[in-house]
């Protein structure tokens, strides 16, 4: 009896590892392109370290939430997903600063604080792509059905993540700007025009299965339910991301408005495209 | 909460308490670091070497910035006097983030080892 318990021990040690190896691969496979972004690396020595750690702990709720539904690995409660997304940020801490060292963006003749800001601002994006892991490597049947029967407000989570996952990679990037800069406010309203279309159109049913949320409803009722909640979403991930960043210092409104609608381009296609980046249905 | 507790391993408590360790120190470093008093950049050049290269000499040197903030686009200016007559050579760096150090090289056309050598930061623009 004592043998057998210690060989389901084993083995869920070993499932578990398996679950690492998995967080890793997606925690790579997601902030690769972050971790080989300059203005991160900037970022992670200039920004206040309040900024980082309040990143940090935005992104908590959103990882528990995202363990949930996707993860590296089964878990059971909501308990168990946030021991999960603690582990997605210990794997992110841990594959950000192996790859920035062999990167050669940390090394010797670097301050403590440099080194902490550069890692701890990468884990955030690095811990969201390790708990999507088993959307590119497949989920067990618990997930997928715990997806399937996601509730609005599960809808409202997948939004908001796919939002992230697509703006994080340029988020940090001074083009944001440099855009808003060249748009005029015709330009603005025409990028909003458009991240309200598709939008609506890969919810609403065209070019993927109509949304479970809006089945059965009439059209008016899906954009005002998921639509136009969709894109609130892209654009308040947009404008927090920016603020992180320090993209608004010293700013005024119109600037910072077209930034953040620039940046809810890529977000909204996010928010769009979620359940095809949360392989849920 | 009890059958949530339930599904959770050992090996998940390891890599939690692991994880939760890292989390925490990258934390506190960054706390620590935030909590300095805010001193503007303090900018120091010391010349390390002075090599000889196929255009003449190198004199590499390094800027550490011992200030409490950030310092971008600092120029390093070298100014080697030699017999009355004066070579003037400069470099910038990107970013000196403050506590860190960073290396560059100076180039002259004369040795500066039989001259008089100042190199020093000229200034800086906030990140």
């Amino acid at each position: 009896m004592a043998n057998r318990d210690a060989d389901l021990t084993n083995a869920g040690g070993l499932q578990f590892a398996e679950g690492l190896v998995r967080a890793a691969a997606g925690a790579l496979l997601f902030s690769l392109p972050i971790l080989m972004t300059m203005e991160m690396w900037w970022l992670g020595f200039y920004l206040s370290p309040r900024r980082i750690i309040l990143l940090l702990a935005v992104f908590y709720p959103l990882l528990i939430g995202l363990s949930h539904f996707v993860g590296f690995d089964e878990t059971g409660g909501v308990g168990h997903a946030a021991v999960h997304a603690i582990v997605a940020y210990g794997v992110a801490l841990a594959c950000s600063a192996i790859m920035l060292a062999i990167l050669a963006v940390i090394g010797r003749g670097m301050g403590a604080g440099e080194i902490a800001g550069k890692v701890a601002l990468q884990s955030g994006p690095a811990a969201l792509g390790a708990l999507l892991a088993e959307a590119h490597f497949g989920s067990g049947p618990n997930k997928e059905r715990r997806r399937r029967r996601a509730s609005y407000s599960g809808h409202v989570l997948f939004m908001l993540i796919g939002a992230l996952y697509v703006a994080l990679t340029v988020a940090s990037t001074e083009e944001m700007v440099q855009i808003a800069y060249r748009m005029s406010d015709q330009h603005a309203l025409v990028a909003a025009g458009l991240s309200l279309a598709w939008l609506h159109l890969f919810v609403y049913g065209i070019g993927s299965e109509s949304h479970p949320s809006a089945e059965g409803r009439s059209m008016l009722f899906a954009f005002f339910r998921l639509t136009v909640v969709g894109y609130a979403l892209a654009l308040t991930a947009s404008a927090f991301l920016l603020w992180t960043f320090g993209r608004f210092e010293h700013l005024s409104l119109a600037p910072i408005v077209h930034a953040t609608v620039v940046l809810g381009v890529p977000a909204s296609l996010g928010a769009a495209l979620a359940r095809v980046t949360l392989d849920a249905e | 909460m009890t059958k949530a507790r339930a599904g959770i391993s050992k090996w998940e408590w390891v890599a939690a308490s692991v994880s939760g360790a890292l989390v925490v120190a990258a934390i506190v470093i960054l706390v620590l670091h935030g909590r300095r008093t805010q001193t503007p950049p303090d900018l120091r050049v010391t010349v390390d070497r002075i090599v000889p290269v196929s255009a003449g000499y190198l004199a590499t040197f390094s800027v550490h910035n011992r200030g409490g903030e950030t310092a971008a686009a600092v120029i390093v200016e070298g100014v080697l006097v030699k017999d009355g007559d004066v070579e003037r050579s400069e470099v910038m760096f990107d970013y000196v983030p403050d506590g860190s150090l960073q290396r560059g090289g100076l180039m002259f056309t004369r040795n500066p080892e039989d001259g008089e050598l100042t190199v020093r930061a000229h200034g800086y623009r906030e990140p």
